[in-house]
């Protein structure tokens, strides 16, 4: 059923508010600032309400596809920070696991960025951000068997790229 | 080299450290909604700019047009949609609705490359919708009077499917789906004739 434009801001927030964590959570996974993860999750947010009138019958569609522009937000809010030379330390050095932890997670999160779009918001998404199969699989709008071969196929990649590195090293 | 074990290892590890961010959800809100708004606002700022850009060399197209009378005259609703296309460019649903113009998004940023013109009743009144669109497109209506929108799909090389939903004034409601076909070029009709 459409909902109706006089009401559609009301349940628009109300699918922020209930998202909000989640999206903020993918964004500062990939950003590692509060201040980066807010704009990227803005812009999505701005790009749903604007596209609105597309999903006006499916609120769960729009906040699964808000969720993957995040991601992908997120990532040109990368891009735009390394341009400006303003690049932050990966994840905070004074957490437990040290600077080999750093290493690592830093090599993995440059693998995952190579990835085409379709498996980075799936890492991102159905791995990192902790939902079960059945939400993740929503989220992105596919079946769980889906989900698992995509994941399959991202983590087949990560080896790949991880591997690439290991040789050039 | 890393085998299966030692990359679901490293992900677990990843996943366990993913930062957490609570904050101000209401204050988020809030700020969006300002954002929002500031963005609406130099859009239809942008938007009325255009029309009013689109409405002289439009209004110069039709002295044009008086002067030099064309042999076609069905042709010139093509031409007056191609026109208006490449004034407003790629990113703006064109759409002319009993002679008016409405302007919109698309969900599709590639040229539209498909000129359609058919017959609607409004209120039992006859209403000529003209559109603009590529394979596969969705125009979304948003201006003070028309809102909707307009799902485009192509069938076969011949034949495209309008799924049509648009509201004026918040009153009236056209919905329908309508098949169109190909009169040659870029140009469809409901009847396939021009």
């Amino acid at each position: 059923m459409t909902i109706p434009e006089t009401q559609f801001k009301t349940v628009f927030s109300d699918m922020v508010r209930e998202k909000l964590p989640l999206y903020r959570s993918i964004a500062i996974g990939i950003v590692n600032s509060r201040a980066d993860a807010d704009d990227a999750v803005q812009s999505a947010l701005l790009k749903g309400w604007r596209k609105r009138a597309a999903f006006k019958s499916d609120i769960a569609a729009l906040s699964g596809w808000v969720a993957r522009i995040v991601v992908s937000e997120s990532y040109d809010q990368l891009r735009r920070r390394r341009k400006s030379s303003l690049m932050l330390e990966q994840f905070d050095p004074d957490n437990a696991g040290g600077r080999r932890d750093q290493r690592e997670f830093a090599r993995l999160d440059a693998a995952i960025e190579k990835l085409p779009e379709l498996y980075r918001e799936t890492v991102h998404i159905a791995l990192f951000s902790k939902m079960t199969t059945n939400e993740a699989a929503a989220t992105l709008d596919c079946s769980p068997n889906t989900l698992y071969q995509r994941l399959h196929k991202a983590k087949t990649l990560l080896k790949k790229h991880l591997r690439s590195r290991d040789d050039d090293e | 080299m890393m085998n299966d074990k030692e990359l679901n290892t490293l992900l677990a590890r990843r996943t366990a450290r993913q930062p957490v961010f609570s904050g101000d959800e209401e204050k988020f809100l809030a700020n969006f909604w300002t954002e929002a708004e500031r963005v609406r606002r130099f859009h239809r700022i942008t938007v009325h700019r255009l029309y009013a850009a689109a409405a002289l060399l439009l209004a110069a197209c039709g002295v044009a047009i008086a002067l030099y009378p064309s042999s076609e005259p069905p042709d010139d609703a093509f031409r007056q949609l191609s026109e208006t296309v490449r004034i407003f460019g790629g990113d703006v649903g064109v759409v002319f609705l009993g002679g008016e113009l409405a302007t919109g998004e698309r969900l599709r940023h590639d040229q539209p490359e498909n000129l359609i013109r058919l017959e609607l009743r409004k209120n039992g009144v006859p209403c000529e919708l003209l559109i603009a669109s590529a394979d596969n497109d969705t125009v979304i209506l948003d201006s003070p009077f028309t809102k909707g929108e307009i799902v485009v799909s192509r069938c076969d090389r011949d034949t495209i499917v309008l799924d049509i939903d648009i509201r004026f004034d918040d009153r009236t409601e056209i919905r329908t789906a309508v098949p169109v076909y190909s009169i040659g070029g870029d140009r469809y009709t409901a009847n396939g004739n021009s």
